[in-house]
């Protein structure tokens, strides 16, 4: 998909404007001065914190500030990785993420198809499904407390009081919430298929059916790979929801890695540190298997 | 049912609701301590001033100095800012008493900041510590002591208390006692409360019991249940939210201890002491109980109020909470809106004076041996703060503490009056005659030995809660053994208790 | 009736329910917040709406407080959008049009950056916020985000696609690097700024644990942590919370109907086409 393509590219447009050889200091002088106010940021704000929370993973901070650390190694690592507690969080993150991102993926593809017809008042449709983009976190999920709750909610179900229900419940809101976005992206995807390969099916005689199966879907793989990648990234911050809809209960059911994180930092801040090394290493596999996935088998012109 | 009745349900749901913003922590106290002219008092037992019991092993208290002086050589008038955890009629107790402070005097200038919820305003501490974001004042809640020793944040109110040579021995002696860690007093009682049981006495008279007559046992509580499920008063006898506090007090009525080290009060606690008998018997009784559905029982969440609204909304007859919520179920069933306007509620709505809920002491689960544990809110000054505002924040307490306005506080915010001269104030008086309710909490302190009353010390208590939590959910949630209950809640509250010590060194 | 009507009624119904379903959550939201008396919500929570109160909306405007925190995260919002617009803009051009060394890595830099959200880091970055003194103040809530990775990588694929005669053209007229940049190839990308800044704008606009953590003094605390503690502590005004609910959800969506074509040709020129 685009991000890789960009890497192979990257060099193409390139150079090509101030070539002059006495203009190479000025360009790489130029370059790095208009580089530099995003490199302070990432440099302080992301590259730092990443660093310190590396540091801290070997080492427990006293309980009153300025107290001297303990160095712990890896023994901390050891603990936090040895805690079926801990495993039992993993699961239940990949299990949240699973669970968002594919109902996600395919009611977005759905709604997408649906709009991407030439009839009329499709722009008001277009409105309707891309509305969840304008809920944030926290709308969504007080929106859903309506529905949820147990005493006073709407739906009159008991979801959020037992485990795997609950966390059933968090998956939905997060579908809600990111439908929008996903449609939006598919909607994108799907107006860039050329019609001429559409009617070409269509003279093939392809029903609708099948012209979404063979023809549509492959020519937008990479955006639904695009869709994808950002459903599981999201899908792995889940907090806000959590937060408000069930504070991780009941018994745990909820508590995915974030929330573990956030619950225990202040009481454990080398184990916290530790989980959050996992997270990031999480998304960096994640980045990686995408990176993959495409240069075997995306492939689109243009 | 009717649509009158169905409207006075309504109106329980709404007492009840604020009920639960009342409550921003479990329960609280307050105090009042009279300056100057100490009495020997009817109330408690111990000689209040610095505590009594063993000394904690391995922990180093220092007291520091507090600069009472330093107001008079302050130019400008001392800005102090207070963080708490009240809600509803306490919180709008605690602002009144705040602009009276103000009025009293032009030195200092009180504000007071609501931090949510007691665990969110701990964390909230927590994540301060060390920065200039701290209050000079703080009223956390009374197991927070521990922590506030450990991270080193609180000035000790006994270098204030030395530097005053104020006499504390008209304060609450079971809360000073609470408060006192190796002879040294770490807080004042502030916002002191004790759990009680609510109950409807229209669904007792409905259920053919006598509602004179609460139950005074967990025994005679799965009778009126039983009672109260038969006839059909209520669908479920009592409702309640599955807090660890409630196993806690119950624990520390039956004079067992939660932690070792006798409570964590002669040495860092290392282990949690659930897997006892009493305990087993405790979760066994609720799981049964949920069983034969004569209990209606509800996670503990920050925000829960599920509990309450099941006795607002006639499936439960009792509820067992916190005393400082007295205020405001009165408040709302006298007819008046707690703040009118906005909630909606107005007396031509919704008849709130047909309810009639009454205030008992809460049920032992044995025999008592020991006593309701002191609670609540303590006033916790800041280590940080500069002399003027450690001043000025012991200048409030001090002003806070005399019988006057723990008279009003304790009649304005429910909570118990922490200066035990308070009781004689006629304001006080008066109410207990108006409203047993009121008396009924701080009787439950009367003639108590303090040692029996304090609490344990644990540092990262919120944690231990959790623990217990888990484990009692287990049980009565999730219809697992008491055993394996017990074993999730000592495998993680010995690893909590142990992580914490650790870092403490 | 041909096959074709037919199909296309199927497909009307079939949209139809969709969104009533999609809709249906929002929907109640808005009865609740209209309701004139919330203890209502609790006892018997209403799907029509019965006896509504527009005064709910106003009473929830004050009562809560709301104008300092819409005002509180319009500044943090605005704020973290022009930064991130002008850090993007210049890296983009960076990547885009100038040779240097190490730009390979310095690219892979910006695109990792993307893996490591403030989820993973937010106990250390809180920590520095509080080192710095910037707990409760509007650069801890901005400061940290005023790079954007994605961003950049947006801009700068489109700045590829600014055909390169306009570059000779502009090198010929004596267009140094920052003329270029401001004279030819802002305008010509600018429905690609605009796209971003949507895009920028609603992230920040719906940051919820950054806020939770920097900001929890009423007077810097943005909506999103307001809504929370409103609808939670206040049962007895839900019908306000939700009001207030209501209220952060109208601005952007509003948003959203202004610019929904433009984020969506905004997403399909840059990320998806690439």
């Amino acid at each position: 998909m685009s991000l890789s393509q960009t890497r192979m590219s990257l060099n193409d447009g390139a150079g090509t404007y101030f070539r002059s050889r006495r203009a190479r200091v000025s360009e790489t002088l130029w370059a790095y001065a208009f580089l530099a106010p995003s490199l302070v940021i990432f440099a302080v704000f992301v590259f730092y914190p990443l660093i310190r929370t590396a540091h801290q993973t070997f080492y427990q901070p006293g309980l009153y500030p300025d107290a001297p650390q303990r160095y712990i190694g890896w023994e901390q690592w050891t603990d936090v990785l040895g805690d079926s507690d801990f495993h039992a969080t993993i699961l239940r993150t990949l299990l949240l993420s699973l669970m968002t991102v594919l109902p996600a993926l395919v009611l977005g593809l759905l709604l997408a198809w649906l709009v991407n017809q030439p009839l009329r008042g499709m722009s008001l449709f277009r409105i309707v499904f891309s509305t969840p983009v304008a809920t944030s976190v926290a709308v969504a999920s007080l929106v859903f407390l309506i529905l949820l709750n147990p005493q006073g909610g709407i739906l009159k179900v008991d979801w959020l009081t037992r485990p795997t229900p609950a966390l059933m419940s968090v998956a939905l809101t997060n579908v809600w919430q990111n439908l929008g976005i996903t449609f939006i992206i598919i909607l994108a995807g799907l107006q860039s298929v050329p019609d001429d390969l559409i009617e070409a099916a269509k003279i093939d005689g392809a029903g609708p059916w099948r012209r979404l199966r063979s023809v549509i879907i492959p020519t937008i793989s990479p955006t639904l790979m695009f869709a994808f990648v950002i459903l599981t990234i999201v899908s792995f911050q889940t907090f806000g929801q959590i937060d408000i809809l069930t504070q991780g209960g009941p018994q745990d059911a909820t508590r995915v890695i974030v929330y573990d994180i956030f619950t225990n930092r202040g009481s454990d801040p080398g184990a916290a540190a530790v989980k959050s090394i996992v997270l990031f290493g999480g998304l960096v596999l994640l980045t990686f298997i995408q990176f993959a996935a495409l240069n075997r088998r995306v492939h689109y012109g243009d | 049912m009717s649509f009158a009745r169905r409207n006075r349900w309504l109106s329980l749901i709404a007492a009840l609701l604020m009920i639960v913003a009342a409550c921003g922590g479990s329960d609280d106290s307050d105090d009042n301590a009279e300056d100057s002219t100490p009495s020997e008092t009817s109330a408690g037992s111990n000689e209040a001033s610095g505590g009594s019991g063993p000394n904690v092993e391995g922990i180093d208290i220092q007291v520091g100095d507090c600069a009472v002086d330093a107001l008079d050589d302050a130019g400008d008038v001392v800005e102090l800012t207070m963080w708490h955890a009240l809600a509803a009629q306490s919180k709008t107790a605690l602002e009144q008493q705040a602009e009276r402070y103000n009025a009293s005097q032009d030195k200092v200038h009180l504000t007071v900041i609501e931090q949510g919820s007691y665990d969110q305003l701990q964390d909230k501490i927590r994540a301060s510590l060390g920065s200039d974001e701290l209050p000079a004042l703080a009223i956390a809640e009374d197991t927070t002591t521990q922590f506030f020793i450990d991270t080193r944040s609180a000035l000790p109110v006994q270098a204030c208390v030395d530097a005053a040579q104020y006499d504390t021995s008209d304060l609450l002696p079971p809360w000073i006692d609470h408060y006192t860690v190796n002879d040294v007093l770490m807080a004042l009682p502030f916002a002191s409360s004790t759990p009680v049981l609510y109950y409807n006495k229209n669904a007792f008279r409905a259920a053919g019991l006598d509602p004179e007559k609460p139950p005074t046992s967990f025994a005679e509580l799965r009778e009126a249940d039983a009672a109260i499920v038969e006839s059909g008063a209520a669908k479920y006898g009592l409702s309640l939210k599955l807090d660890s506090w409630l196993v806690e007090h119950l624990v520390r009525r039956a004079d067992e201890l939660l932690v070792n080290h006798d409570n964590g009060r002669s040495a860092r606690a290392d282990e949690l002491l659930v897997d006892t008998p009493l305990v087993a018997d405790i979760w066994t009784w609720l799981q049964d109980e949920v069983d034969n559905g004569g209990l209606i029982a509800v996670e503990d969440k920050s925000g829960q109020f599920d509990h309450f609204v099941a006795v607002a909304n006639g499936n439960a007859a009792m509820v067992i909470e916190t005393s400082a919520a007295i205020a405001t179920v009165r408040a709302l069933t006298a007819g008046n809106s707690v703040d009118p306007g906005t909630s909606g509620l107005d007396a031509e709505d919704v008849d709130l004076s047909k309810l009639d809920i009454a205030v008992a002491p809460m049920p032992s689960f044995t025999e008592l041996t020991g006593s309701s544990q002191a609670g609540g809110g303590g006033a916790f000054i800041m280590a940080n703060a500069s002399p003027e505002e450690q001043a000025a924040a012991w200048d409030f307490l001090e002003f806070a503490m005399t019988p006057e306005e723990q008279a009003t506080w304790h009649v304005e915010s429910s909570y118990m009056p922490n200066n035990i001269l308070a009781v004689d104030e006629p304001a006080v008086k008066e109410l207990w005659a108006a409203d047993p309710a009121f008396a009924a909490a701080y009787e439950t302190f009367e003639n108590v030995d303090p040692e029996k009353a304090r609490g344990p010390l644990i540092g990262p208590y919120q944690a231990v809660r959790d623990a217990i939590e888990d484990g009692m959910d287990a049980v009565v949630l999730a219809g697992q053994s008491a055993a394996d209950g017990q074993d999730i809640s000592t495998e993680k509250g010995n690893k909590v208790l142990a992580d914490w010590n650790e870092r403490a060194g | 009736m041909n096959a074709a009507v037919i199909g296309r009624v199927a497909t009307y119904v079939v949209l139809a329910v969709l969104a009533a379903l999609l809709i249906f959550p929002l929907y109640v939201a808005i009865v609740f917040s209209l309701v004139d008396k919330p203890v209502k919500i609790l006892t018997d929570p209403p799907v029509l709406l019965r006896d509504f109160n527009w005064r709910v909306y106003p009473d929830a405007f004050t009562n809560g407080d709301l104008g300092r925190y819409f005002v509180n995260s319009i500044i943090m919002s605005l704020g973290i959008m022009a930064g991130q617009l002008v850090t993007s803009v210049l890296a983009a051009y960076a990547f885009a049009f100038l040779r240097f060394p190490f730009k390979k890595v310095l690219f892979a830099l910006f695109l990792a950056t993307m893996m490591v959200p403030v989820e993973v880091i937010f106990t250390q970055n809180f920590q520095l916020i509080l080192d710095l003194g910037w707990k409760n103040s509007y650069q801890g809530l901005i400061v940290p985000f005023l790079a954007f990775g994605f961003g950049t990588f947006l801009l700068r694929q489109a700045f590829v696609a600014i055909p390169s005669d306009l570059r000779d053209a502009a090198a010929l007229d004596g267009y140094g690097h920052f003329g270029f940049l401001t004279r030819v190839v802002i305008p010509l990308a600018r429905p690609m700024l605009a796209t971003l800044s949507v895009f920028s704008f609603l992230l920040a606009w719906n940051q919820y644990l950054w806020p939770l953590l920097v900001a929890d003094d009423r007077q810097y605390r943005t909506i999103q942590i307001a809504l929370q503690s409103l609808v939670s502590t206040s049962p007895d005004k839900l019908n306000q919370g939700y009001a207030a609910v209501i209220m952060a959800f109208v601005p952007l969506f509003l948003l959203l109907i202004f610019f929904e074509r433009q984020l969506v040709r905004g997403l399909t020129a840059g990320a998806v086409k690439g």
